[in-house]
């Protein structure tokens, strides 16, 4: 009887957890909360000022090689010249269907001292990053 | 009532009773995995760059963005130059019919400042597709299109 019990609980919690995180993978995809900073979105725009390209690896469609080596050249030449973010800003979003766009400005000071100021918007579906311009 | 007859009529009371204790085991259960993951999911990983105060949306921007919004060629031409509009053209891509443009926030660094928009629409197949854009704005007029 009181195995029968615990294992019903055990039972209700896997299935809420699943539930949960299925309505939450939903949700995003399909941009019922369009108006929040998508997870992928910040998590790709915290990749890409560190200058991390592996750390966003998967969450953008795959690259062939050349892409791959233009990339970490590019971030190898950045943290040569120093580049230092000063802020990252969420300016915000918003969803059609499956497709979110998430819009941020960065401040970054350059090796040499420079501020520059400059917004990136993101096309984000299916848990990737498919523009960044 | 003999014994016999006692215990058929309370045999279906109590499998009602098991039945719903079930239920409302599962239904606590679950209610215990959504708070789990609720812990569990954190979100966003937390930001370790500051953020800009927002700033209301410059007029030199929306009035461009209203040209957009209105299909009005001829105000955005008095509007921007040409290479802004080559900017714009590029940031609008794959859409030609506008359908929506919607101001979602702008942020002001040392006299510049970038106000975000998005842009509802259709391209040339008739696809349904949504672009951001973002207008600088510095001296009160548009300096740029990204």
């Amino acid at each position: 009887m009181i195995a029968g019990s615990v294992g019903t609980v055990i039972v209700g919690i896997l299935a809420g957890f699943v539930l949960a995180s299925v309505v939450g993978v939903v949700a995003q995809d399909f941009g019922l909360f369009s108006s929040g900073e998508s997870p992928v979105a910040r998590q790709y725009m915290l990749g890409l000022l560190a200058q991390n390209p592996s750390a966003v690896t998967n969450i953008r469609p795959t690259q062939d090689i050349a892409q791959r080596a233009i990339e970490l050249q590019g971030a190898q030449q950045g943290r040569n010249t120093n580049i230092q973010p000063l802020s990252m800003t969420y300016l915000g979003g918003a969803s059609m269907g499956s497709i979110s766009v998430h819009i941020y400005a960065v401040g970054l000071r350059s090796g040499s001292g420079v501020d520059q100021f400059f917004p990136l918007a993101l096309t984000v579906s299916g848990g990737k990053v498919l523009r960044s311009e | 009532m003999s014994s016999a007859a006692t215990i058929t009529a309370r045999t279906p009371t109590i499998n009602e009773a098991r039945a719903v204790g079930t239920i409302l085991l599962f239904v606590l259960g679950m209610a215990v995995g959504v708070i789990v993951h609720s812990f569990a999911d954190q979100g966003p990983p937390e930001s370790p760059y500051p953020a800009l105060p927002k700033a209301d949306e410059p007029q030199a921007a929306h009035d461009v963005v209203a040209a957009v919004a209105n299909d009005d060629a001829q105000a955005l031409s008095k509007l921007l130059s040409q290479d802004q509009l080559n900017d714009l053209d590029t940031a609008l891509q794959p859409i030609i019919d506008v359908r929506s443009a919607k101001f979602v926030g702008a942020v002001e660094s040392e006299g510049r400042m970038l106000s975000g928009y998005v842009v509802q629409g259709k391209t040339s197949d008739g696809t349904d597709f949504i672009v951001g854009f973002v207008l600088r704005v510095a001296n009160d007029q548009v300096v740029g299109v990204n």
